[in-house]
């Protein structure tokens, strides 16, 4: 019992062992009263010393009483002929704090504790533990990685559809007035004719780098279809700004694309819708109003806006596709 | 915050409430996230956040959701095993009272970054305690109570709680121990094989 110490029946200090004084660092402590050294916290004392007439005590609590309050627990057995108490002590949960303040070896530890055994516990679940967390952080990077993948347009970088009905979904769960724009390429699918679908891809990157140019980190972009995105403006109702920046954007696309010693040229159709037309706005439903303003500038003659407008927007003819722009 | 506190807030608006709110209230916060993972490391702020919507959605106070969280830990099936080491803790209600120091560094042994706030008793009479909880979220007092009080009836003690409010960095609850032996308390025994490991 390395931790133990001796009290005369005064409760003053006659012998400790060699782990308590190592603990208590050189600090005369014997002739001194016990509880000058450990602070008792439980039981109360008179009831300490009931329990120790009766011959032994339950559990204490103490804490040492120097500057870092090192807790302890003890336990105390009266000696045959009240020639005072012997009290054994042990760390408690505080042990891992005291191996190291007190630079604790394996030999002051009492052979028959299991204070060893907790400390190659709590080591051994700790590098255990770090390695699952490791794991589980591994994962989650490939999840998300995963979700992007799921999300986004490889040739353009742009996101995907999934994406889009996500970002209309927080639009209209948030209420945040936006515009959805409905954008066709025109003549793309003349420049996949003529010069091969590498030109015809070169044109679609170009295009998505004109979309993210053109618009906000807040705006979603997405492209839907071989030659159609959608562009959501958050918090974007003005008609006026809008418009300008569907001009703004019908002209840029029209600038020609080189591709390979060659000029692709294309224009856009845009056909625009917000939500504040809607008493309660619909995702699919403003896609479906957006394609038929959209509808609107490809019978007016193509390269050109129009804001959709229920009386005058006529609904496409679903069943051939409206919008190959060739 | 560790990821295995949030995570059992997040079992228990499941369990005790329904799945739609926990959705409703992760699509409210808006964070691209359905839910926590229990080996993760989530900023403070983040929960405090998650309870506060999941108040507003219940129509709960904050206080009144933190309380029954914490009765949730000890009485649900779903968390047994936390009502089970928070009885290692003590033979009577008392003794457990006097363990709660010893939590948060009980508690680092199985998961070495978990940190469950420090807490300090003080007994300032015969039977009447305060409690110091350092501050590891907003409410958290609210939250040991309903625990403590759900704990109280497992041992079958009697007790009256009170959260006094904040002490510094530390909520501070007064508890008034009337008598252990109140009522029957649920039976508790160290070695239980009746739970299942990895439930």
């Amino acid at each position: 019992m390395p931790m133990h110490l001796v009290a005369d029946f005064d409760g003053k200090i006659t012998h400790i062992g060699p782990t308590l004084a190592k603990v208590l660092d050189g600090t005369p402590v014997l002739g001194l009263r016990a509880l000058d050294v450990f602070d008792l916290r439980r039981p109360k004392e008179d009831e300490l010393f009931e329990q120790l007439y009766r011959g032994s005590t339950g559990k204490m609590l103490l804490r040492l009483r120097t500057e870092d309050r090192t807790q302890l627990i003890g336990s105390a057995v009266t000696l045959p002929d009240r020639a005072g108490f012997l009290v054994n002590l042990s760390f408690g949960i505080s042990v891992f704090d005291a191996v190291s303040r007190f630079n604790l070896a394996g030999s002051d530890f009492a052979p028959t504790e299991l204070t060893l055994e907790l400390l190659y516990l709590a080591e051994a679940n700790a590098a255990v533990m770090s390695e699952s967390r490791k794991l589980t952080e591994k994962l989650h990077g490939a999840v998300t990685q995963a979700v992007v993948d799921a999300t986004t347009d490889t040739l353009t970088g742009l996101q995907n559809r999934r994406a889009l009905d996500r970002a209309l979904a927080r639009l209209i769960d948030r209420r945040t007035p936006f515009t959805l724009a409905h954008i066709d390429l025109d003549f793309f699918k003349k420049v996949n004719d003529t010069y091969g679908h590498a030109a015809g891809d070169r044109v679609l990157e170009e295009v998505g780098r004109i979309l993210r140019e053109e618009t906000r980190d807040v705006d979603t972009v997405a492209r839907v279809g071989g030659d159609e995105f959608v562009v959501t403006f958050a918090g974007l109702t003005d008609v006026k700004r809008l418009s300008h920046i569907a001009t703004r954007l019908i002209s840029r696309l029209e600038a020609p694309i080189a591709f390979d010693g060659k000029q692709c040229r294309i224009s856009a159709s845009i056909g625009l819708v917000s939500s504040t037309q809607y008493q309660v706005p619909d995702g699919e439903q403003m896609l479906n109003d957006a394609d038929r303003a959209l509808y609107g500038c490809k019978h007016a003659g193509r390269a050109q806006f129009r804001f959709f407008n229920p009386d005058q927007s006529p609904a496409p003819p679903r069943a051939e596709n409206a919008s190959d722009g060739s | 915050m560790h990821g295995l506190i949030s995570r059992s807030f997040e079992g228990f608006i499941k369990a005790a409430y329904s799945e739609d709110t926990w959705r409703q209230a992760m699509r409210r916060l808006d964070a691209g996230i359905d839910g926590f993972e229990a080996m993760f490391r989530y900023d403070k702020a983040l929960l405090e956040r998650v309870v506060d919507l999941c108040a507003e959605l219940l129509d709960k106070e904050r206080e009144v959701l933190l309380e029954d969280f914490g009765t949730f830990l000890v009485v649900s099936e779903a968390s047994a095993r936390v009502r089970r080491l928070l009885r290692f803790g003590g033979v009577d209600f008392e003794d457990f009272l006097h363990s709660l120091e010893d939590l948060s560094g009980r508690a680092a042994l199985a998961v070495p970054d978990l940190d469950l706030p420090d807490m300090c008793l003080v007994e300032r009479e015969e039977g009447r305690f305060e409690l110091e909880c350092a501050l590891a979220f907003d409410g958290i007092g609210h939250l040991l109570m309903g625990l403590l009080r759900a704990l109280a009836d497992d041992y079958g003690a009697l007790v009256f709680l009170d959260h006094i409010g904040r002490r510094d960095a530390a909520e501070v609850l007064s508890i008034l121990l009337v008598t252990e032996d109140f009522a029957d308390g649920r039976d508790f025994h160290l070695a239980d094989v009746s739970i299942s490991v990895g439930d």
